[in-house]
């Protein structure tokens, strides 16, 4: 009953703010507030146009490609940081460096290194979701309860036997916040790095409606990109859900 | 049988040598049940993770059924304080871990682990998972996990502290039943209640703090099979009494060094 509440309580406010958003445009708030409906209109055109489309696919090919692999260093490389003191010590200064360093500085190194092309913008991605992934999976291991291993030890558990019953469901909480968190950054650091090329997905059409003042075209790129972006954190969450015994 | 010789167990505190076992010798017989009670501090619990092979010690050493201890085996299973279970498997996979662990295929292990349940009994909360159950319930999952690996040592540390007084009653009734019920096994238990040391027990080993050693071992002078009812009658109140009185001055005594330091 709660949760159905809450449920149109979050429909409620999202109609109430498209509301206002629509009476703002209508009076003329402002030139770079255009009505609700025509964005909306705009966006259904746009969904259609083969360019859009292109730039879209573009963006989510890079994803695709990268954020996986990077969910598997993240997990390897936090595994290997909670077990081993080494890891943990060498690895401890770039991760708090990473988690710092305001990433969009470091993209122009990321492009001369990498060119103007689709190896940038998923090495941004890389550099983007790798830190927040490594530091919950470690924190996910690192928080086993040290009894549940002297459980599995005193019933002589070998190793895969104590990952996957005692380490990995453990920390399955943690590492899938972690996931869902990275995702969202995945979306955003791809969306920042093509911006700032200029030249490819979604993100260079936005830099090329903003440059030719295209208002409307501008709105519905962002909307798509926010409930492409919020769709992707909400699946991850769904299956969080699915995935965890709490 | 359960020898400990010359256990000692020094650690590193603040920098500092800390003697938390000092010699420690005594042996438990094939199919007797000793408790080891202390104050808290005694290094009780260090001593039951050493007879299980989890901490090795820096003095002397321990042998069960004739083998030198290094490490956990599986002669030995070890019932933990705080149940210790598996949140996210259900309460047979809990109860089968330690098959598992020796690599008993699915179906086997489940028949196996099925049976202890029903020992301890719990029929009908297979499938459920720890934290539907009460804490009672979940330590016998925790006994029928240690019984299912068939040891001929069982050794258990303080498993009914953190239970309720009634709860903990039921649990003592049941395990002796199930003790005696059984074949013969060596068992080690740790406790600070004497009168669970006593009810359960054919010997209780008295430990003193500072460093952890052995006071006194004392024979418990009433037969098995043993009953519920041998705590109300004078000879055992007598008995519990005596060994309160000996540990309660160790304890005085304990305190007012503490206090000469000071």
């Amino acid at each position: 009953m709660r949760r159905h509440r809450n449920r149109i309580l979050q429909i409620a406010s999202v109609c109430v703010a498209l509301a206002a958003w629509e009476v703002a445009g209508q009076l003329g708030v402002s030139s770079a507030l255009p009505p609700f409906h025509s964005v909306a209109a705009t966006l259904r055109h746009l969904v259609t146009d083969e360019r859009f489309l292109d730039g879209a696919v573009s963006t989510a090919i890079a994803i695709v490609i990268a954020f996986p692999l990077t969910v598997v260093a993240g997990l390897l490389l936090g595994s290997a940081m909670a077990v081993l003191r080494p890891a943990r010590w060498s690895l401890d200064p770039y991760l708090t460096l990473g988690l710092s360093l305001p990433l969009v500085s470091v993209i122009p190194v990321i492009i001369s290194v990498f060119g103007l092309g689709r190896p940038t913008i998923m090495a941004v991605i890389v550099v983007y979701t790798l830190p927040v992934l490594i530091l919950n999976t470690a924190a996910g291991i690192g928080g086993v309860d040290p009894e549940q291993v002297a459980m599995a030890q005193s019933f002589e558990a070998r190793w895969p036997l104590l990952m996957r019953r005692v380490m990995l469901p453990a920390a399955l909480p943690l590492v899938v916040a972690g996931i869902r968190l990275a995702a969202g950054r995945a979306v955003k650091g791809a969306i920042i790095a093509e911006q700032i090329v200029g030249l490819i997905g979604l993100g260079g059409i936005i830099q090329r409606y903003g440059g030719a003042f295209a208002v409307e075209e501008l709105y519905a790129a962002i909307l798509f990109i926010g409930v492409g972006g919020a769709a992707v954190v909400f699946a991850i969450g769904r299956l969080e859900r699915r995935v965890v015994v709490r | 049988m359960i020898e400990l010789r010359n256990v000692g167990m020094t650690f590193e505190r603040e920098g500092e040598p800390f003697q938390a076992l000092a010699d420690v010798t005594f042996t438990i017989d094939d199919g007797e049940f000793t408790t080891i009670i202390g104050p808290s501090g005694c290094g009780k619990t260090t001593l039951l993770k050493i007879i299980a092979g989890l901490i090795k010690p820096t003095a002397g050493t321990v042998v069960v059924d004739g083998e030198v201890v290094d490490g956990p085996g599986p002669n030995r299973a070890l019932v933990f304080q705080n149940f210790v279970l598996l949140p996210w498997a259900t309460v047979l996979d809990n109860a089968a871990f330690g098959l598992e662990a020796r690599g008993m295929k699915k179906e086997e292990r489940h028949r196996v682990a099925a049976e202890q349940l029903a020992r301890v009994g719990l029929v009908g909360f297979e499938n459920h998972y720890p934290r539907e159950l009460s804490g009672g319930m979940q330590q016998r999952v925790g006994i029928a996990r240690a019984l299912a690996v068939d040891p001929a040592n069982l050794l258990m540390d303080e498993p009914f502290g953190a239970l309720d007084a009634l709860t903990r009653q039921l649990m003592q009734k049941d395990l002796l039943s199930l003790w005696q019920d059984s074949e013969p096994r060596t068992a080690a238990f740790v406790t600070h209640s004497m009168d669970e040391a006593v009810f359960l027990s054919d010997k209780v080993v008295l430990m003193n703090t500072r460093p952890g050693r052995i006071e006194e071992i004392i024979d418990v002078p009433f037969g098995r099979p043993r009953q519920h009812e041998i705590t109300s009658s004078a000879e055992y109140n007598e008995f519990t009494n005596l060994l309160w009185s000996k540990l309660e001055g160790m304890q005085r005594i304990d305190m007012a060094s503490r206090e000469g330091e000071a």
